[in-house]
């Protein structure tokens, strides 16, 4: 072509019928590899956790960094902190924010992550407002690095999200033995472990549950019982809302949590480390 | 209501009340054989911000504890003269490191106090440390370390060696390993103790001593959230299946194999010293075959492990 010939440029939406139909077949080649790759790390790193790598948070499970760390093991997942962090800023209280980049790769993919913890978060100041000075900040720098680790072996295995109760029953982990934490409408509910503090009770008959026993009916059975009402839904004496059929385990959010009403102010990156939730413990 | 869960609970929580950060101002004779000096310069540059150790290893550090009480009085009782020095805390300068004595034990022939480390330790790990180079070639970082707390002992105190009391944490049982002086390794400690102490010193914190690059230590390190190295880990492949399809087979051919080798062994042993037997349809012979020794050449292995997840 000359210099100065005028290029013709194919209207986007045709260019795809231009495309040598072999290569057509090599990309879903390549893309059913991808599937089938993906379905591979993601059973892999579903029997390497065990149920108190997972917490529930409002139904849904989340990998915590005991697991996420097991994760990063087993595929080799790289990382170093970005040079320049930790970062801290101070509000205007004088309570400082953290902030960690991390870059992460694994079989030659990179990517970035932040992760940041605020010292006046809950977790860190308690229901009475600590002061700064009474905060070890050490620990919010350490929660930091924790959250940005968490997301940064996330974001590289995306399939370790979006994950529900049954694709960790079915790959074997006990579910029983993971933390668990919904919310009330409107607010965050009780935090003592008790089930007279969770503000929470059975949809079915009444009676006050945790914010563990809540968590996992949600997720189990789409409504919170308790968990005699949970043993009489699994006989099928009580009448759920049957959980709509999957079509995929992954990938794809289910109505409930498309509907995030009742924890409006939290996103997966805001939740703190294990030990927070262990305060709620009570066997399932 | 007194229950198994209460009790565990009230343990629980005098443990955690245990586990504390203390300051780290220098270097000290347990923790110079560290492996990281990146590790050791950020515990004295920011011990505060270090990660608590956890309720496993603070019940470890009690029972540690224990263990060198029942220690010394075993010796004791042995009719060892055992000393347990007074002034246990000492520090050498330059460069500065502080250390604390466990118990000296005396040479009944000339007099002389021998410095004693006294390690409990797992009944798989007590078992592995016979020598003084089980220790050095030991898959554990901290185990590596271990002599050097004697190398600056015995350099400190001037004494050609020391001892390591080990105690069996499962049974009780006691052994001890001569540990003598070595001043190469010394000297190694000495220098690298310098490094640290040249990085300290550098206010603009540009001079930074170089981590380690054995993974296992970082994944325990408690500065690891203030550590700018890289984890750098292997890549992991996926198996297209036919990797998968191979070890099935080979787990399926496994009690086959087992059995093949014991028929082998058991044929062996049916046809003894004789030379030739006719057994039904097969003739079976034998006869002795001299085996010249030979070296086997040194040479790098590759060693394939197969762990099922």
């Amino acid at each position: 072509m000359a210099e100065n010939e005028i290029m013709t440029v194919q209207e986007t939406s045709d260019a795809l019928m231009e495309l040598d139909y072999d290569n057509i077949l090599v990309m879903a080649d390549r893309a059913d590899k991808m599937v089938s790759a993906l379905n591979k790390i993601m059973a892999a790193a579903l029997k390497i956790t065990n149920g108190k790598d997972w917490v529930l948070i409002g139904s849904t499970p989340y990998l915590q960094e005991t697991g996420a760390s097991k994760v990063a093991r087993l595929f080799g997942i790289s990382w170093k902190i970005c040079d320049g962090f930790p970062k801290q800023e101070l509000d205007k209280d004088g309570y400082p924010t953290y902030t960690y980049r991390m870059e992460f790769s694994m079989h030659g993919q990179t990517i970035t992550a932040e992760g940041m913890r605020n010292a006046a978060d809950e977790f860190f100041t308690g229901k009475n407002k600590k002061s700064v000075d009474e905060i070890d900040l050490a620990d919010v720098k350490r929660a930091a690095y924790t959250n940005c680790l968490n997301r940064g072996i996330k974001g590289i295995l995306p399939g370790l999200r979006n994950l529900d109760v049954s694709d960790l029953e079915n790959a074997g982990i006990n579910v029983g033995r993971s933390g668990g934490y919904t919310f009330k409408t409107g607010s965050k509910g009780g935090n003592s472990g008790k089930a007279e503090d969770s503000g929470l009770v059975c949809e079915n008959c009444g009676e006050k549950i945790t914010q563990k026993v809540a968590s996992y009916s949600e997720s189990k059975y789409g409504r919170r019982l308790c968990m005699n009402c949970q043993k009489a839904a699994a006989k099928g004496a009580i009448d759920v809302t049957p959980k709509e059929e999957k079509q995929s385990t992954r990938g794809r959010k289910s109505a409930q949590q498309q509907e995030p009403e009742e924890y409006p102010s939290y996103s997966e990156d805001d939740f703190p480390p294990a030990e927070y939730y262990d305060q709620f413990g009570g066997a399932q | 209501m007194l229950t198994a869960g209460y009790i565990a609970d009230k343990i629980s929580a005098f443990v955690k009340s245990e586990i504390k950060v203390y300051p780290v101002n220098n270097l000290r004779a347990s923790n110079i054989g560290h492996p990281c000096e990146r590790y050791l310069y950020l515990l004295i540059k920011h011990w505060d911000e270090q990660q608590p150790h956890d309720e496993g290893l603070q019940n470890i550090f009690d029972f540690g504890n224990s263990v060198e009480e029942y220690t010394i009085k075993k010796l004791k009782d042995a009719g060892l003269e055992i000393v347990t020095p007074t002034q246990r805390s000492w520090k050498v300068e330059n460069p500065f490191i502080t250390g604390r004595e466990d118990i000296r034990i005396k040479d009944p022939e000339d007099g002389q106090l021998y410095p004693a480390e006294i390690k409990g330790l797992s009944p798989f790990e007590w078992e592995r440390l016979n020598s003084i180079e089980d220790f050095y070639n030991s898959k554990r970082y901290y185990v590596r370390g271990y002599p050097s707390q004697l190398m600056v002992y015995c350099w400190k105190f001037e004494k050609e060696k020391g001892f390591f009391v080990l105690t069996n944490k499962l049974t009780g049982k006691i052994k001890i390993i001569e540990v003598p002086f070595d001043w190469d390794r010394a000297d190694a400690l000495l220098k690298k103790g310098e490094r640290i102490y040249s990085a300290l010193a550098d206010e603009s914190g540009k001079t930074v001593p170089a981590a380690c690059d054995d993974i296992t230590v970082c994944e325990e390190c408690t500065m690891r959230h203030l550590c700018s190295a890289s984890i750098e880990r292997p890549d992991m492949d996926i198996d297209d299946g036919e990797l998968e399809a191979l070890i099935d087979r080979k787990g399926e051919l496994a009690a086959a194999y087992k059995e093949y080798n014991e028929m082998n062994d058991k044929i062996k042993a049916a046809v003894g010293d004789r030379d030739k037997v006719l057994a039904g349809k097969y003739v079976v012979t034998a006869k002795n075959i001299e085996k010249k020794e030979y070296v086997v050449k040194a040479r790098t292995e590759r060693r394939v492990t197969v762990t099922r997840l």
